[in-house]
């Protein structure tokens, strides 16, 4: 079992004084899939791959990371893994090749194997042409494709990824989720932090959703829709306060949940096709006017919602 | 390899901020300039062109002598008296090209002279002067009374006097102590004996004086310091001072880089890489070293072609000065490990760099006022500035080597306990 997990996370605690920003956390991560980490700001995901990538000692607790104890043997983690921070963590003074050539030594590559290495990442980021630049006067983008690659030198086979798409343009960013998705196939295994329901949605193998330093749940996508019942989520804005007679919504035949938060309604229903008609019949009864719908199929940002009480970006 | 790697990154950030250079060496430099400007063509002559303006002293001797003692007076020649000698030695040949001397019979005529003018200082030898001064009497009581805008004539004069009275002390010592001995011996010299013992005592000290002269004004006939005027030693010194108070300067700006890279992640994804925090703390250390170390010896190269300062034998400048960067660095490493942003460091270190420098310093700038530069000595010593000053002094003056070694390894003992404070912080903050 042991040779088939990339991550194996025992029970890790870790407080800032009063704040428990990891709180028993535990789970697996198998060799050769991403596995996302999602939640809100704050949640406690930069604090968990912090103590994963030996940069913060953990309260309690212990992880092994290929196979090594980040507290017994952190040299031997950092050996194995590539770690993209959340900000761009590069000297502005140098070009994206001098700072390569820098990140690669510190990875203990030298000579003709590194100068090799940082020509074929410059190309896998495709910033051949602006190699000799300094990275200061690079667009935001660009930065993050050298924020990645400098993880990817020393060939890593874990890469840490924390929020690698913050702040940055549709264009930059679909290049990066692209190349994480490469990396995959070239057989590594990513550890990929994020806030983006949707991202988490197109890349993950796993995914593990984290709110108050909890993992409030793990699995693939579909065991976690399915583990929240796979309900629709119906949200309607109606022309006037509607106390007392959601009430009576509750009582209608296939519906599950009715809350309102806002002016906005939420309905959940396994299925929305046969529910709608008799919201609309029971409304218009009731003289209320519905001026909006939105339906939403199951999906993380629901899973989350209903694991939590609340949304991704709340 | 790495620690080197990091230390070559951070040395090429330093050397290409305009900010950075301009405190390293432009600030010194400029200083260099104005020391340059103000006295270098006097200080790197080869002749002797420049001098001490001569002080005009004015002299009341009132010392009775043995009169004023308790003593027979047919015992001794009442003619000859400690007053008469420090006349004497103060009207000679050797300090005429420091002082003139102008005698008068009373001590209102002497301050009237400094009043009106005609003299700048009056020294005033009090009728009791041989007496307090066998007894050790600080000064023995002679009164300085001079124009307060001067300052380096009357610091001479001061010297001068007080060396005298010393060693009319140690011979009283002597002469006790000689007597002493032979009674517990069961001898009791005779009066003769004793005076014959002192007068011998005295005329080889005076011979020790004349070969190795105990008021030098000119500098010492030493190798490193054959050309070197009394001006250019001065001007050594506010140099030496200057460069330690620059270089700890530097030692802090470098080491505040570990903050900054802390602000910009990059201290963090170092500590994420396979190379040890260790190593990257001493990649750190070895460029603020390396740093400080050639701002060193930029400002000495420099202030020697400019000023002809003697800085000692390479030997002496070895000693002092990889000490002294590398207590730089390690002041720099100790004061960041208390600091947490980059913010803060601008506004404390400044503030504990210029308070441990003038601490250090203030010896330098009280050289005219004996007392005062000995205190001032002390207390810098409480400081490293304190002693890396001391060793650039010692190097300068040719000090025996172990002395300078004993600056050095008190130099390496403040680095020890810096550095490793200032790691294990930082240590402790990063894992």
């Amino acid at each position: 079992m042991g040779d088939t997990l990339a991550i194996q996370v025992q029970d890790l605690h870790r407080s800032f004084g009063q704040n428990r920003a990891v709180d028993g956390v535990s789970f697996d991560v198998l060799r050769g899939e991403i596995f996302s980490l999602l939640g809100p700001n704050g949640a406690g995901k930069t604090t968990l791959i912090s103590m994963l990538s030996c940069l913060l000692k953990a309260d309690s607790g212990d992880a092994l990371v290929m196979g090594h104890s980040i507290s017994v043997k952190p040299q031997q983690v950092k050996a194995s893994i590539g770690v993209v921070p959340q900000e761009v963590a590069l000297y502005s003074d140098l070009s994206a090749r001098e700072n390569l050539l820098f990140w690669g030594k510190m990875q203990g590559l030298r000579g003709v194997p590194l100068a090799r290495r940082v020509d074929e990442v410059l190309e896998v980021i495709g910033l051949t042409d602006r190699q000799r630049e300094r990275v200061s006067t690079y667009s935001g983008g660009m930065k993050r494709r050298v924020n990645i690659a400098v993880a990817l030198l020393h060939k890593p086979a874990l890469v840490i990824m924390d929020e690698p798409t913050v702040g940055i343009d549709p264009q930059s960013r679909r290049s990066i989720l692209d190349n994480v998705k490469q990396l995959r196939d070239q057989g590594m295994t990513v550890l990929y932090t994020t806030h983006y329901m949707e991202e988490a949605q197109e890349l993950s193998d796993h995914v593990g959703i984290m709110d108050h330093g909890k993992l409030v749940a793990v699995g693939t996508q579909r065991e976690l829709v399915k583990s929240v019942g796979e309900l629709n989520r119906i949200q309607l804005r109606l022309s006037e306060p509607t106390e007392g007679f959601l009430e009576t919504w509750k009582t209608i035949e296939g519906i599950n949940d009715v809350t309102s938060d806002d002016g906005i309604v939420t309905v959940l229903a396994a299925d929305s096709n046969r529910v709608l008609p008799r919201l609309f019949e029971s409304a218009a009864g009731a003289g209320v006017r519905i001026v909006s719908v939105d339906i939403q199929e199951p999906n993380l940002e629901a899973v989350f919602l209903r694991l939590t009480g609340r949304a991704l970006r709340d | 390899m790495q620690a080197l790697d990091i230390a070559l990154k951070d040395i090429r950030h330093s050397f290409t901020s305009l900010f950075g250079l301009m405190f390293m060496f432009a600030v010194p430099l400029l200083i260099v300039g104005l020391f340059t400007v103000a006295f270098g063509g006097t200080a790197t002559s080869k002749q002797q062109t420049f001098s001490i303006p001569v002080t005009n002293v004015i002299l009341a001797n009132l010392d009775m002598g043995i009169q004023a003692v308790d003593l027979d007076p047919s015992d001794a020649d009442p003619s000859t008296t400690a007053g008469d000698i420090l006349t004497h030695l103060l009207s000679s040949d050797e300090l005429k090209e420091l002082m003139a001397v102008t005698t008068v019979t009373s001590a209102n005529a002497a301050r009237d002279a400094v009043d009106s003018r005609a003299a700048q200082v009056a020294v005033i030898i009090p009728t009791a002067f041989t007496r307090t001064s066998m007894e050790g009497a600080p000064g023995g009581g002679v009164e300085i009374y001079q124009d307060p805008t001067l300052t380096l004539g009357p610091g001479i004069l001061r010297a001068i006097i007080g060396q005298f009275v010393d060693e009319f002390t140690s011979v009283r010592i002597m002469q006790s102590t000689m007597t002493a001995s032979l009674a517990a011996t069961g001898i009791t010299p005779s009066p003769d004996k004793v005076a014959q013992a002192v007068q011998r005592f005295v005329e080889e000290t005076m011979a020790a004086q004349a070969t190795f002269g105990s008021v030098k004004v000119e500098a010492p006939p030493a190798k490193q310091q054959r050309s070197a005027s009394l001006l250019a030693t001065i001007l050594a010194v506010y140099m030496a001072a200057m460069m330690v108070f620059y270089a700890y300067y530097t030692g802090t700006a470098g080491a505040e880089s570990i903050l900054l890279e802390q602000e910009q992640g990059t201290l963090q994804r170092l500590f994420t890489t396979r190379t040890a925090p260790a190593i990257v703390m001493q990649g750190k250390m070895l460029s603020i070293l390396l740093t400080t170390a050639l701002q060193m010896l930029v400002l000495m190269l420099v202030s020697a072609l400019a000023l002809g300062i003697r800085w000692g034998g390479l030997g002496p400048i070895m000693i002092t000065l990889v000490p002294t960067a590398l207590c730089a660095s390690a002041f720099g490493i100790f004061l960041m490990s208390f600091l947490k942003t980059t913010r803060q460091a601008g506004v404390v270190s400044g503030g504990v760099v210029t308070a441990t420098g003038i601490l250090a310093l203030a010896s330098v700038f009280t050289m005219s006022v004996p007392s005062a530069a000995q205190l001032g000595q002390r207390v810098a010593l409480f400081v490293p500035q304190g002693w890396s000053l001391l060793a650039f002094r010692q190097a300068m003056d040719g000090a025996p080597m172990g002395r300078l070694l004993t600056s050095a390894a008190v130099l390496l003992a403040w680095t020890a306990v810096m550095f490793l404070v200032g790691r294990a912080r930082m240590a402790r903050r990063f894992a």
